[in-house]
């Protein structure tokens, strides 16, 4: 038992109950799991899969949760496992674009060592960051739900129930958000 | 943009998408007649007729070009000796889980490895099976451990545990995550700034093992770590001196070992290479090579074999720095000079007195401008002048270095510990700036909190607020102790946050203001204080006089931001707020410091990826309290925080501390220590009143199941560590299950057999095992990569979810070893009951959005009851007609019976403030065992006692 399920399932509860502190001591334990699960998947898997956040949340999950508590701390769960999950996968590219430019990379040897052909697609994660942070500033309630959404990969009803909006709201607002990223993100990329 | 033009653009883009497209234009003529937010709004519309990739998809894209970042770090640097113990990688070794071989070499080979019961990372050392029968040898092993965990320093890794498990001898330390200093030069030669940062580390790190009376007799760049964030770590401590004492002299070793021994021939003193006896004179000469080789990029003793090195240390002078290496500064070639001398009488004779000097150029560099001061050096009568500018200042720079180093250590190093007498429903407790007074806040069985204050050394309290259904985040005394200010945050409304203030001398509670979240803290003389009021993203830094007037803002935190604690410097001029941003290594977290005039924020200090919930600046300026998690520790700890950033722990627990409040005269700290503990209850079904606890209290039990066969299975933790346990429903007979390990876990009942099922790492990967209370018939049953969701259903059918691919797909076998086939028809989700038939699915209301739970089919297609469900435990009857759920609410908390039939739910048992962490039936149905717990929280007093 990595964390006990116990422990975390009473600090979504706490939580849940309006408790603010709880959510500082989640967190912390909350990406130190996702973190070990990807590193772990990714070693292990090196030659036949590729790293499914939605997988990887789902996997903390169980591990971190009891699961005879599962209901109601789930969407809780999902909501801090979406925004840790964007922050592994911007923290990655980071450290993948750093290790291209060369020197002064940055280096975690117990993480990544070799780093083979540069890739678009982490400076794609970085520019969709960046566009979510803006768009953050404008809807927050939006920038939520792409969280939710595509990096928790909740499903919509799942994404509905954790914001406390209608089925109706979440289209509305993922639509929006996602087509207003990708102007967004076209006007970014050229080409 | 701002956000009102956001909303416009929404609004006339929602409505038009959801239009025909032929409409549209139509629609926008009518409703929008700016022609500019028009232009946005179709350029959006026109994002619609695209197709390619969704948004999902390319994340999921991009994550999976991501995942090659992730590679085994190459081992080590040696060739494999034949003892060695072969890959241990994915074994358990009592709590410790080894993941990875990260080195080898002749001292033992280490793993990275989490220790189970915390859930941490760590590094692990084991002894080789060659060395296990000889008992000096590991007599010295651990003899070294132990005086390597009692050297307490930042800049060395902390050991964490050793001794001895499964045969082997092991010693766990801190994993500490970066690179090696030779990583680093092997990069060429090092800008000086960062060449004296790091070695005035190591020095700072071997000066507090010598006079701890260790000398490390092996430094060098391999064992020098550097973090991301600059942090230096120096590692394999004790274990140098098993190496020397192991028999052969290290020179004639060196001769016939390559590689390994080799790099440490190239930092032997003189004396070392003779085979002479060593004193802490050797380190030094060891950090002299070190330092050369930082500055020039290049060894000082160069040479193609070992007996060339050796020769070259012994006789030959390095090439002076200077020609080697762009524009050293003097002083750092005549420190290495003095390094560097043969004969160890001339050289520094201590490393504190080789830490003053180099502490002291780095102050002169920091000092005088870096461009200015390097190309003075070059200029004789510039460099004359700017020496004297440079010693005056340096005295100074010296002075208070030397306090940094010899004082800021002794806070709080020396301590007792001690429990502060609390009632059993405390949950934390803040003591006064004069240490008088402690108000704390409890909670009641019904979830109501109130918050008391109290003479330390009574034992009764005067009420303040409460009892509340509400949490007092803030609790703080004025410095003069006049008033106690709190605030209130009723759970029911979170939008309201006020801010009250008591007289301590008794009088009536004043509302001061609204907008109050966290870290309220006094200036020192108790007229004004600084309190973080959080909105939806952003936190703001706010300033009010003590009677809450005047509140304005003195520094508005952005979304990228974490803002925490909050302390006045110990002068009173300066606010300080512990902040978080994302870096490029993740959080990176900073003591910030402001004028409370206003004004920029400087960085006081640089805290790498320690996260600060809470700090109070000691009152002589060197430093910090603080509540902190350290990025490899699971639970918040105190800390001592040094003026530029160096963290000391004080408390090294299993537990988690909640809170700091130190007083005025910086000697005692109050904090407040979490356990969890639970125990079993028995509920009768049919006479819920007879309902009670069957184990000990103060023990930590988690998923108890009732197999057929009348024992109960339950996870236990015992001393950190939980495993699967059996005993009988009055709690005797307790045992552990045989063959039990900590990755057991998710265990199931079967209903009509009288095993359990479980996953478990016992074979490397998590699949479903089975196995009888009996311990027999421990088989595993599945064996994927990655098995998870076992639920055992009548007749021995077991269905998991198993990793293909990317994806968890739906698998179902039988507990008699069956085909092992793919699942199809309905899904998974939800809790399935004993006969297969139906699941209980967690739902939200579509009108209210209450959380509701939902007892369908298996197919979904029929919805047979829906009820309130506020997620906690439930559990099936072993006939599939009824549940039994926890409702959780802050009146308490109340387990309930409920029929599929739709009859009048019955109320079970009820646990007040307590959890229910699981529950199960018996095989016959007529009773429930059940998990219930709490944390027990306990308030400590840490004194310092030096």
């Amino acid at each position: 038992m990595e964390a006990p399920p116990g422990e975390i399932t009473r600090l979504l509860q706490l939580w849940s109950d309006g408790d603010r502190g709880a959510l500082d001591v989640l967190t912390p334990l909350v990406y130190r799991e996702l973190h070990r699960i990807a590193s772990s998947h990714l070693r292990r898997e090196r030659n036949q899969a590729s790293l499914q956040p939605t997988a990887l949340i789902h996997e903390a999950y169980l591990r971190m949760v009891d699961q005879s508590v599962q209901f109601n701390s789930r969407a809780h769960f999902f909501g801090i496992a979406a925004r840790l999950m964007r922050q592994i996968l911007v923290d990655c590219a980071r450290k993948r674009n750093a290790a291209h430019r060369g020197g002064g990379a940055i280096h975690v040897p117990l993480d990544a060592e070799q780093l083979p052909h540069p890739a678009t697609n982490s400076n794609w994660i970085l520019e969709l960051d960046r566009a979510l942070d803006k768009l953050s500033a404008l809807d927050p309630r939006k920038a939520r739900a792409v969280e939710l959404r595509h990096f928790a990969g909740m499903s919509l009803e799942e994404t509905s129930g954790a914001l406390g909006i209608s089925l109706a709201t979440v289209k509305r607002d993922l639509l929006m958000a996602e087509t207003w990223l990708k102007s967004e993100l076209n006007q970014e990329l050229p080409g | 943009m701002t956000p009102d033009r956001f909303q416009q653009i929404d609004q006339l883009f929602s409505h038009a998408a959801a239009l025909p497209v032929e409409e549209r234009a139509a629609f926008l003529d009518q409703a929008c007649a700016d022609a500019a937010l028009r232009g946005e709004v179709e350029k959006l519309l026109a994002m619609l007729a695209g197709d390619g990739p969704s948004l999902g998809e390319r994340v999921q894209r991009a994550a999976s070009e991501l995942r090659d970042l992730v590679e085994n770090i190459p081992t080590g640097t040696s060739p494999v000796d034949g003892a060695m113990l072969g890959d241990l990688s994915g074994k358990v070794l009592g709590p410790y889980r080894l993941i990875r071989l990260v080195g080898k070499g002749g001292m033992g080979e280490i793993y990275a490895a989490e220790d189970t019961r915390l859930g941490r990372q760590v590094a692990l050392k084991l002894l080789p099976t060659l060395h296990a029968g000889d008992t000096i040898r590991v007599r010295r092993f651990e003899n070294e451990a132990r005086a390597a965990s009692a050297l307490n320093h930042p800049n060395i890794v902390t050991i964490h545990d050793f001794g001895e498990t499964e045969g082997l001898h092991f010693i766990a330390s801190e994993l500490v995550q970066g690179r090696t200093l030779r990583q680093l030069i092997a990069q060429g030669p090092m800008a000086i700034r960062e060449c004296l940062s790091i070695a005035t580390q190591i020095a700072g790190a071997i000066a507090a093992a010598h006079e701890s009376g260790i000398v490390h007799r092996d430094i060098k760049p391999e064992n020098v770590m550097v973090r991301p964030d600059g942090y230096v770590k120096v590692v394999d401590f004790g274990l140098a001196k098993l190496r020397e004492g192991s028999g052969a002299g290290p020179f004639r070793g060196s001769l016939t070992l390559p590689g390994m021994v080799m790099g440490t021939v190239r930092y032997m003193s003189p004396e070392q290479a003779r085979g002479l006896e060593l004193d802490p004179r050797s380190d030094i000469f060891s950090l002299g090579v070190v330092l050369y080789e930082m500055a020039a990029g290049s060894h000082p003793f160069p040479g193609q074999t070992g007996a060339d090195v050796t020769a070259a240390i012994l006789e030959a002078d390095p090439a002076p720095l200077g020609t080697v290496s762009a524009a050293p500064p003097v002083q750092l070639e005549r420190i290495v000079n003095r390094c560097l001398r043969k004969v160890a009488a001339q050289r520094y004779q201590n490393c504190q007195e080789l830490l003053a000097d180099l502490v002291l150029l780095k102050e002169e560099l920091d000092l005088s401008n870096s461009q200015a001061a390097r190309s003075a050096w070059r200029s004789p009568r510039k460099r004359r002048l700017l020496f004297l500018a440079a010693g005056a200042l340096a005295l100074m720079g010296g002075a208070a270095a030397v306090r940094l180093y010899h004082r800021a250590p002794q806070w709080f190093e020396t301590i007792q510990f001690s429990k502060v007498p609390a009632d059993a429903d405390l949950l934390y407790g803040v003591l006064s700036p004069s240490g008088r007074y402690i108000a704390y806040a409890s909670q009641n069985g019904e979830g109501e909190r109130t918050l008391s204050v109290r003479l330390r050394t009574s034992a009764t309290g005067v009420r303040i607020a409460g009892p509340l259904k509400a949490a007092f985040y803030v609790v703080t005394f004025a410095p003069d102790e006049s008033y106690l200010y709190y605030t209130v945050h009723p759970f029911a409304l979170p939008s309201s946050r006020a801010l009250y203030r008591i007289p301590l001398l008794g009088g009536v509670s004043q509302k001061l203001l609204d907008g109050v979240d966290a870290g309220l803290a006094f200036s020192p003389d108790s007229a004004r204080f600084a309190y973080f009021r959080r909105d939806r993203s952003t936190t703001t830094l706010l300033l009010a006089a003590a009677d809450g007037s005047g509140a304005r803002v003195l520094f508005q935190g952005t979304a990228e931001q974490t803002l925490n604690g909050i302390s006045w410097s110990a002068d009173g001029r300066e606010v300080l707020i512990a902040e978080g941003t994302r870096g490029r290594q993740g959080q990176e977290f900073r003591i910030l410091g402001m004028k409370p005039e206003g004004g920029p924020a400087r960085v006081v200090a640089a805290l790498g990826r320690t996260y600060l919930t809470s700090f109070s600046a000691l009152p002589d300026g060197s430093g910090y309290i603080a509540n902190a998690y350290d990025t490899e520790a699971n639970l918040p700890q105190i800390w001592f925080v040094s003026q530029t950033g160096a963290m000391r722990r004080i408390t090294h627990d299993l537990s988690a501390y909640q809170g700091a409040s130190l007083t005025a005269d910086g000697k005692e700290i109050l904090t407040n220590l979490n356990e969890r503990e639970s125990q079993l209850w028995l509920v009768d079904v049919h006479n819920p009143a007879s309902a009670h606890a069957f184990t000990d209290a103060r023990q930590r039990f988690d998923q108890p199941v009732w197999a057929r066969d009348g024992s109960i299975v339950s996870l236990l933790a015992v001393s950190g560590t939980a495993t699967l346990w059996v005993f009988k429903p009055d709690g005797s007979g307790q045992h552990p299950l045989p063959a039990s390990t900590p990755t057991d876990f998710e265990v199931r009942a079967c209903p009509d057999r009288e095993d359990v099922v479980f996953l478990s790492k016992r074979s490397g990967a998590y699949n479903v095992w089975r196995q009888r209370p009996d311990g027999s018939e421990a088989r595993r049953l599945t064996s994927g990569v990655n098995d998870q969701n076992p639920v055992c259903l009548a007749g021995g059918t077991i269905l998991y979810r198993t990793l293909v691919g990317k994806q968890f797909v739906q698998r179902q076998t039988s507990l008699d070893g069956g085909p092992d086939v793919p699942a199809g028809g309905p899904s998974f989700e939800g809790m399935i009951s004993p006969d297969g038939s139906l699941t209980l699915l967690e739902d939200t209301d579509p009108q209210t959005h209450a959380p509701v739970g939902k007892i369908t089919t298996r197919d979904g297609s029929r919805t047979l009851l829906t009820f309130p469900f506020n997620g906690a435990a439930a559990a099936w009857s072993p006939d599939s007609r009824g549940i039994a759920y926890v409702d959780r609410r802050s009146s308490g908390t109340q387990i309930w019976y409920r029929t599929v039939a739709g009859e009048a739910p019955v109320p079970l048992a009820r646990f007040g403030g307590k959890g229910v962490f699981a529950l199960n039936f018996s095989p016959d149905g007529r009773q429930i065992v059940a998990a219930v717990g709490r944390i027990v929280i306990d308030m400590v007093l840490i004194k310092d006692l030096h």
